[in-house]
């Protein structure tokens, strides 16, 4: 077979076959269930293949012109059939790289390496599909030739795949989806089923578009808490020679890899009804993951604990931001004037700052906590609202690539003490950036 | 800004102003904006509902158009800047105080604009932009001459200490 342009490989040969089947799926769900009472069973199935062979001829030629190659610190891809694209990436600049295996690929042995780069909105250079041992090899690959020094000395360590590291912390599938049991969204499902059930009571004659209403309305709050149990399958989380390792999913496998070096924030929740169990949740935040990322997942940064206890969040951000201590902080509390403007929470607002670290915390019911690297602080604002002012409070915000400023906002401390604290954070801020990493 | 701590330790910012002629730029906007649209609004309601209504709304924009000129006045009066040793603090804001500290290493680019009123009066807004998209360090209303030896000195010091992320 030629190379796809200029020296470039190809994706995997089965690559069309695993992409053109989503046609199939397209088409059915377009003609739906009514287009095929109309058509009829045989000319509806007649419709799906044709249009079925011709999204397999189409990803076949997609396939056909896409070609990639990594030199010299860079990743190229080439495709398009009429516009030609070739796009090049720095290898220096990679966030962070995943390795998604969708149901079909992973029957067929392939896998998806999609890289992320800062700023992007969305995935960059999602290379589909390569056979899972390539997908491998290529992220080493990537992820050594990103780092600092790997410009400087560049020696023969290829060895084989270094040994999987053990799991610093892994979510047994029972407490994953008793966790999904106790969000508002399920206990929610019983007051549905109530009202539902009443509607009936006082109008028996509810048409059946009412009820099928009903019954996507619920479906629609469900979806959430389902498609977390299913992505979250199997979650474990480890730290490699690469940076930080999560893999989970249940139908679709994820394998993500983040540099540690790239790491602006790590958040940890504690929703009330997770209380009673002592669950938390952590996220890691990066600049792969801007703002415009779809969602508050995004905004959040990806997970890093999808439900777990706090001693295993504690060892996950220790490994994550080394030498963060996360119940080893005493933190700085709010003047009792700030009774006024957060008057039952005004206790558990605070931020403490370590050597390396600046940590906030906030929220009673909810509580959560954000720790963020000095090094990692762009720009710090404060801000003074009116009733704010009434009180001399004011919030401090430290701004990081990628979002994230919400939770780690330091919110009411004292006037007196917001304006050095922001001009402390970026004094931090510009010492560490000194120190090359 | 009344309040001391805004200002840093006595004698250490040497703040800005943006400046005065900004305002006539804010009025401007404002004429060419909110003007028109509260004669149509008091028009189409004379016109619906009788001229008592319409003087009605009419009255209503006139307080509405006063205060933003007095708001709009004030606002000018405290927007300031100051570069300091390593970063460039912003202040600005009446009713919610704003004050931003950006390092100079962490710019990543700068922008120049004018709109019609500033190129009338001849001045120039100055925005850095930082990775962060959250960043807010805007200085409205510059002489050109002071613009771009900002946007110079800017450039000057954040190239002899790029940082990036």
């Amino acid at each position: 077979m030629k190379p796809a342009a200029g020296g470039m490989d190809r994706m995997h040969p089965l690559t069309p076959l695993v992409k053109g089947v989503r046609s199939f799926w397209f088409v059915i769900a377009a003609i739906s269930w009514q287009g095929f009472q109309q058509l009829g069973l045989t000319r509806g199935a007649m419709i799906v293949a044709a249009f079925g062979v011709l999204g397999l001829v189409w990803s076949w030629i997609g396939w056909y012109v896409t070609g990639y190659q990594v030199t010299d610190g860079e990743l190229r891809i080439a495709d398009g059939v009429l516009t030609r694209s070739r796009r090049t990436i720095p290898v220096a600049r990679l966030q962070a790289v995943d390795v998604v295996r969708p149901l079909l690929a992973r029957l067929l042995g392939l896998a998806e390496l999609r890289l992320e780069v800062a700023g992007g909105s969305k995935t960059e250079a999602p290379l589909s599909y390569l056979t899972l041992h390539r997908a491998r090899d290529l992220r080493r690959e990537l992820l050594a030739a990103s780092r600092p020094e790997a410009a400087a000395k560049d020696d023969g360590t290829e060895d084989a795949e270094p040994p999987a590291a053990t799991p610093l912390v892994s979510v047994p599938a029972r407490r994953l989806i008793a966790a999904q049991l106790i969000t508002p969204q399920i206990l929610f499902l019983p007051i549905a089923a109530a009202v539902t059930v009443w509607l009936f009571a006082i109008d028996p004659d509810l048409s059946v578009l009412g009820l099928a209403g009903v019954i996507t309305a619920v479906a629609g709050i469900l979806f959430q808490p389902v498609k977390e149990a299913f992505v979250n399958y199997g979650f474990t989380g480890s730290v490699t020679d690469d940076g930080l390792r999560i893999r989970h999913g249940l139908f679709e496998q994820r394998q993500q890899t983040l540099p540690l070096r790239r790491v602006t924030a790590v958040t940890i929740r504690t929703p009330l009804l997770w209380r009673p169990a002592g669950w938390v949740r952590a996220h890691v935040a990066s600049a792969a993951y801007s703002t415009t990322n779809a969602g508050a997942e995004a905004f959040s940064g990806r997970s890093l604990l999808p439900v777990g206890t706090r001693e295993e969040a504690a060892v996950i951000t220790a490994a994550v931001l080394p030498g963060a201590d996360i119940d080893g902080l005493v933190y700085r509390g709010l003047p009792r004037r700030a009774k006024w403007r957060v008057p039952l929470q005004w206790r558990f607002f605070g931020v403490c700052l370590t050597d390396d670290y600046y940590a906030v915390r906030s929220g009673r019911f909810s509580p959560s906590e954000a720790f963020i690297p000095y090094g990692r602080i762009l720009s710090v604002r404060v801000t003074q609202g009116r009733w704010q002012r009434l009180l001399a409070l004011a919030t401090v915000h430290v701004d990081l690539a990628g979002g994230m400023s919400v939770s780690s906002a330091a919110r009411h401390r004292p006037l007196s003490e917001a304006v050095p604290l922001a001009r402390d954070l970026v004094r931090r801020s510009q010492e560490t950036r000194r120190v090359p990493g | 800004m009344e309040h001391p701590i805004w200002n840093g330790q006595d004698g250490e910012v040497d703040w800005r102003p943006v400046d005065p002629r900004l305002v006539w730029v804010r009025l401007i906007n404002l004429a060419l904006g909110a003007v028109p649209l509260s004669v149509i609004a008091a028009l189409l309601s004379t016109w619906w509902w009788g001229p008592r209504y319409g003087i009605l709304v009419a009255s209503c924009a006139l307080v509405l158009i006063a205060a933003r000129i007095v708001a709009v006045a004030r606002a000018v009066r405290v927007w300031a800047y100051a570069e300091t040793e390593g970063h460039l603090l912003i202040r600005h804001g009446i009713w919610t105080r704003r004050l931003s500290i950006v390092p100079y290493g962490r710019m990543q680019y700068l922008d120049l604009t004018a709109d019609p009123a500033s190129r009338m009066l001849g001045l120039t807004t100055v925005k850095l932009h930082t990775a962060a998209a959250s960043t807010d360090a805007t200085v409205p209303g510059l002489a050109p001459p002071d613009a771009t030896a900002l946007r110079d000195r800017l450039a000057d010091v954040s190239g002899a200490r790029t940082e990036g992320l």
